[in-house]
């Protein structure tokens, strides 16, 4: 009590003052542009950066960025490009005119909205159930103990580093005898027994998701009578909805831009047992582009339409082929980019 | 499912009620002869009973038996869970594992209506040796893969490791950029990079590579020189190829410890040393699994690995068949899983001085306990020996006194002496 006796109240021109002479303390307290100064703000001390350090560090990401961007500004530039622009050499990169016929040409070579709804298909089926799956067997081998679990698990990591090219033939035959090649089950069915592309990845993710959850969460459910399917549907699912985010971005993604298999299995089978689809993908069609294109342009009558392949319109197909992924990315980029450190392979 | 479940839980309540009668059976054994293999129940320990300590202060291994049913129960919703993919893997990873073994080994017959028969060769390994025959680009092939695996791996590795760190810092925009660097992975396949390629979109024309290759080309001998100016010329395609790896470092860099930094700065490292005392053995576990993502993804590229684009066309061919392709799988596995060995051989982290340390102490240990308990029985043994060759000796007295022959001043005198 006595202390605040003491010490009286500030009035409001003495609260003034006080700000004035602070004003003026921080006035003389600034010091000339010494050379130590300048020194410290162009080359940073030991907690902060330097703006020479700086403005380098942009310079080169910048940079860098340019060179992973390039192709893609190239590949849209050229395929903006009409033949007489192609062939002068003065256009480098900006189009005479605003000149959308290659698009158009392509669309139609690569039977545009039909393959898109064959390749979300292709790509989306799998992949939906691929996130099933995965969760599922992710949650068996992070939860429970049992005998041969450490070598299942080591198979199945062993399995991610073998080439597909070693188990090709077999595996056809085996679709073959199953009577799936050339339909969508020659994907949906290895997805369906975590066999799908890049399966043991996925599987590993959910597995270390699993394991993040507190132990006291399962007790709990336990000590209210939850079963063990009922623990996995109520704690396991909602709290590895991130893990499955990633699974099923990254799942589509790799079956949208997968051809070798595609092409293996699905396209080019020359199997007895043909589905009624003609299923293809995005990514066949572009690598058959040339072909499909001699063979639109000899079916199409020749009085409207002739031409012959070239740059601008390959361009214009490889654009479209990617066209629905950039603007996936577009609008889910943060899952994207976050998706690495959602993942947990970098450890919690 | 809820079918497969039921039979499932059937099957394994008969094997329940198998096991409790061997249990039953063993456990009337054990009562028998429960004096040297004794098991503890945990009620038992608790109470103190059942010797923890061996006489040589040893602990004792003590085998608890534990009320196993939660266990096994457990174990059954283990296999319930992992039940697709044990079934998947069964079908389609094992089965053709085996199948692509013994095709490489065989002849295919047809038969015309009969079908199709494998035979095995009168030579075993006439397949693999007609890889080496017959595609006649096969060293060159290997040759630039070996070459990409080993310049791209390191370089992608690196590269992405410095992209972390430097997006690891504190500016401003570092989202815009991650998201370009990531962009890539999203769009990246093997027609989409052909079409660049065949479009040369992937060489920058505002920098004139070739110059670079003709530098190297003129003052480097001949493998660097191809190997400096693929550098060159694939730029971009391993910038795109580094997209996933530069996350995941950023990722890992972003978890590290704060605190072992601050130390670090309190005891006056500079932000170097930091980096190759602190960031860089962290890190490497991540730089392993990088570099091991890497060649995976890369051998496994079409437009990156010609061999498997071979291998499937050879599948397809009429001529060169099943049985060649197969071979040529197996042999291109082998080169990939030896890659593979040697990243991770390069790369594996070194074990820590300390528990080295430990461990050898701990065999030290073991070492003199053994050899304690060897000279412990060696005493034993000696003192029994010693004791029989008394009772021998005595004996032999007592013959000796029973025929009278025994001199009574003998044993006198030399009680005496």
């Amino acid at each position: 009590m006595a202390k605040d006796e003491k010490k009286p109240k500030m009035t409001r021109a003495e609260k003034k003052a006080k700000k004035a002479e602070i004003k003026a303390l921080k006035k003389q307290t600034k010091l000339p542009m010494s050379k130590e100064r300048v020194r410290k703000i162009l080359m940073g001390s030991k907690d902060r950066m330097g703006l020479l350090e700086q403005i380098a560090l942009y310079v080169i990401l910048t940079a860098i960025s340019f060179v992973f961007v390039y192709p893609l500004l190239k590949m849209f530039a050229t395929s903006m490009m009409s033949l007489s622009d192609l062939v002068d050499s003065s256009i480098n990169w900006i189009p005479s005119s605003f000149y959308l016929d290659n698009y158009k040409t392509a669309f139609r070579v690569m039977d545009f909205w039909n393959t898109l709804w064959k390749s979300i298909v292709l790509a989306g089926v799998p992949t939906l159930i691929q996130v099933a799956i995965c969760s599922f067997i992710g949650y068996g081998f992070a939860m429970f103990n049992f005998r041969g679990k450490t070598f299942l698990m080591g198979f199945m990591i062993l399995s991610w580093v073998l080439p597909q090219c070693l188990t090709m033939s077999p595996t056809y035959q085996v679709y073959n005898s199953l009577g799936i090649l050339g339909t969508i089950w020659a994907f949906v069915l290895p997805a369906i027994v975590g066999q799908g592309l890049k399966a043991p990845l996925f599987i590993l993710i959910c597995w270390q998701f699993f394991r993040q959850i507190p132990s006291s969460l399962h007790e709990a459910a336990k000590i209210d009578g939850a079963g063990y399917f009922k623990q996995y549907w109520k704690i396991g699912i909602p709290s590895a909805s991130g893990a499955m985010l990633v699974v099923f971005l990254f799942s589509f993604v790799w079956y949208w831009n997968e051809s070798y298999m595609t092409s293996t299995y699905i396209v080019n089978s020359t199997s007895s047992s043909k589905s009624l689809v003609d299923w293809t993908n995005m990514v066949v069609k572009l690598s058959s582009f040339d072909d499909s294109f001699t063979s639109y342009t000899s079916s199409s009558t020749g009085s409207s339409f002739s031409a012959t392949v070239n740059t601008s319109y390959r361009m214009a197909g490889t654009i479209l082929t990617i066209l629905p992924l950039l603007l996936m990315y577009l609008v889910l980029q943060k899952q994207f980019v976050e998706s690495v450190d959602n993942a947990g392979i970098t450890g919690q | 499912m809820a079918k497969k479940e039921k039979k499932t839980a059937e099957v394994s309540d008969v094997k329940e009620t198998k096991e409790a009668k061997a249990k039953s059976q063993k456990a009337a054994a054990s009562t028998a002869d429960s004096a040297k293999k004794k098991k503890y129940t945990v009620e038992d320990i608790l109470a103190g009973q059942g010797q923890m300590v061996d006489e040589n202060g040893k602990k004792k291994k003590i085998k608890v038996k534990m009320k196993s049913k939660l266990r096994s129960r457990e174990a059954r919703w283990g296999y319930f869970f992992t039940f697709p993919w044990i079934i998947g893997a069964a079908v389609f990873l094992v089965y053709p594992i085996v199948m692509a073994v013994f095709w490489a080994f065989c002849e295919r017959q047809n038969l015309g209506i009969y079908g199709v028969r494998y035979k095995a060769l009168d030579t075993p390994f006439e397949n693999f040796t007609n890889v080496f025959n017959k595609n006649l680009t096969l060293w060159s092939d290997l040759g630039t893969f070996l070459m990409k695996m080993v310049i791209a791996v390191p370089l992608i590795t690196v590269f992405a490791l410095l992209m972390a760190l430097m997006l690891n810092t504190e500016i401003k925009g570092k989202g815009i950029y991650r998201t370009l660097f990531f962009l890539p992975v999203v769009i990246v396949s093997g027609p989409t990079m052909s079409m660049m390629t065949g479009a040369s979109t992937d060489v920058i024309s505002a920098v004139d590579m070739s110059t670079f290759t003709t530098l190297a080309t003129t003052y480097l001998p001949g493998f660097l020189a191809t190997a400096v100016s693929y550098v060159f010329e694939n730029i971009i395609l391993f910038l795109w190829y580094s997209g996933v790896q530069i996350l995941i470092f950023i990722s890992a860099l972003q978890k590290m410890d704060p605190a072992l930094y601050e130390a670090a700065k309190i005891d006056g490292g500079s932000s170097w040393e930091c980096f190759w005392k602190i960031t860089l053995p962290t890190l490497m576990p991540m730089i392993l699994l990088n570099a091991i993502y890497t060649l995976i993804s890369l051998s496994q590229d079409e437009n990156i690995s010609t061999l498997i684009t071979s291998i499937k066309s050879a599948m397809l061919d009429a001529t060169l068949g099943v049985n060649y392709a197969s071979a040529f799988a197996i042999m291109y596995t082998i080169v990939v899983l030896l890659l593979a060995g040697v990243v991770a051989l390069l790369l594996m982290p070194k074990k820590d001085v300390y528990d080295k340390q430990i461990k050898k102490n701990k065999k030290m240990e073991k070492r003199t306990r053994k050899q304690m308990a060897k000279t412990e029985k060696r005493v034993a043994k000696n003192a029994k020996k010693f004791e029989a060759a008394e009772a021998k000796k005595e004996k032999q007295i007592a013959e000796l006194k029973a025929k009278g022959k025994y001199k009574e001043e003998e044993k006198g005198g030399r009680l005496d002496g």
